[in-house]
């Protein structure tokens, strides 16, 4: 039997085609699938998680480059740790201000030391002076750093050729000495 | 309306008959603007995800490269003020590497190999080799070591315009330079 293509060929198409217009296309497309309408859900959904992975990159690159300036920033606190253990505690003050200004930078970071003397109350009758130095370290008007350095007069011996030092990120807890050693004494700027 | 969907079935050729003459057009299957289109849309998905996939590794690549190179930077931080604070004489030439220092029973030469990146370090004493490390160092960071005011100090540039890198090391009391 030869029916027109357009034609109701069976009970179900002539119910079909008396429906309003939805409803045959929902049949028609049930029959025949849709591969364009898949490949546009399966872009769609590519496109998203493209997206979200180059925010991860861009995150991840950022972070990076924080990470970086931490590192330079802590060596650069480092570097003025190990330039005070050099100190005396007469010049203590002075040279703070002079290594903080040796070491700030008009493009790169801000180094300021603050420092106050310290007397130590449990060494019996030979109490131990010293002074505490707090390295702030700052990049774009964010503090990145902060490092702390103490001098100490060794009981016995000249201020000028022996003292310890320690230096250590701390925050807001009290400073404590993390790596005490032997400060040698040699020439400063 | 089960009246109707078995006479529907009922009307439905018999498997193995020949429907392709009675088949309407619209269920013949997929249209060549479908399937170009289809192709079209499945080679953009593939370009797409291998340009993903390569920018993907190629960054965790470079995230790991400059992970590495932060750890070896603090490590050579600790080691390079290690070095100067044992170091009696310490020579640099005009070509930057190798640097020598030597110290009482030994001597520590730092090369810079700038196809790896890597900056070496070598210690030995006598013809006896103590110790070898590497450290990998970023991308394009020249680093150069200086001596001045009994002092030596290393600076590792970064290629994103970063604040560079600087290590400072305090020589031995006494120490020369030639």
């Amino acid at each position: 039997m030869q029916l027109h293509p357009t034609a109701p060929h069976n009970a179900y198409d002539q119910l079909m085609h008396n429906q309003p217009l939805p409803l045959r296309r929902t049949a028609t497309r049930q029959r025949r699938g849709s591969l364009v309408i898949e490949c546009a859900i399966a872009t769609l959904l590519l496109t998203s998680c493209a997206v979200g992975l180059l925010k991860w990159t861009q995150n991840s690159a950022q972070l990076s480059r924080k990470a970086n300036t931490h590192l330079a920033a802590s060596l650069v606190a480092d570097n003025a740790a190990l330039r005070l253990s050099q100190s005396t505690l007469k010049d203590a003050a002075t040279d703070a201000r002079r290594i903080a200004s040796q070491l700030t930078s008009p493009d790169g970071f801000i180094v300021t030391i603050d420092n106050h003397e310290f007397t130590t109350g449990n060494q019996g009758d030979a109490e131990l002076r010293g002074v505490h130095f707090t390295i702030n370290v700052t990049a774009r008007d964010a503090l990145v750093k902060i490092t702390h350095a103490w001098i100490l007069e060794s009981p016995g011996k000249p201020l000028t050729t022996a003292s310890a030092t320690a230096a250590g990120e701390t925050d807001s807890a009290a400073p404590a000495v993390t790596d005490p050693t032997q400060a040698e004494a040699g020439d400063l700027d | 309306m089960s009246d109707v969907l078995s006479q529907q079935q009922r009307n439905q050729p018999k498997r193995g008959a020949f429907v392709t003459a009675t088949t309407p057009r619209r269920q013949r299957g997929y249209s060549l603007i479908e399937t170009l289109a289809t192709f079209s849309l499945m080679s953009l998905l593939a370009v797409a995800s291998v340009g993903i996939l390569n920018s993907i590794t190629e960054n965790g690549i470079d995230l790991a490269h400059a992970r590495q190179s932060r750890r070896d930077a603090q490590r050579i931080a600790d080691t390079l003020r290690d070095d100067a604070s044992r170091t009696v004489t310490a020579s640099i030439p005009a070509q930057q590497w190798p640097v020598t220092l030597e110290h009482d029973k030994s001597t520590t030469v730092y090369d810079w190999n700038p196809a790896d990146n890597i900056l070496t370090r070598t210690e030995t004493a006598g013809q006896n080799k103590i110790r070898k490390e590497r450290f990998l160092l970023p991308e394009d960071s020249e680093p150069r070591m200086t001596l001045a005011n009994s002092r030596i100090t290393l600076l590792i540039a970064l290629s994103d315009k970063h604040s560079p890198w600087v290590i400072e090391g305090n020589l031995k009391r006494g120490a020369t330079s030639p």
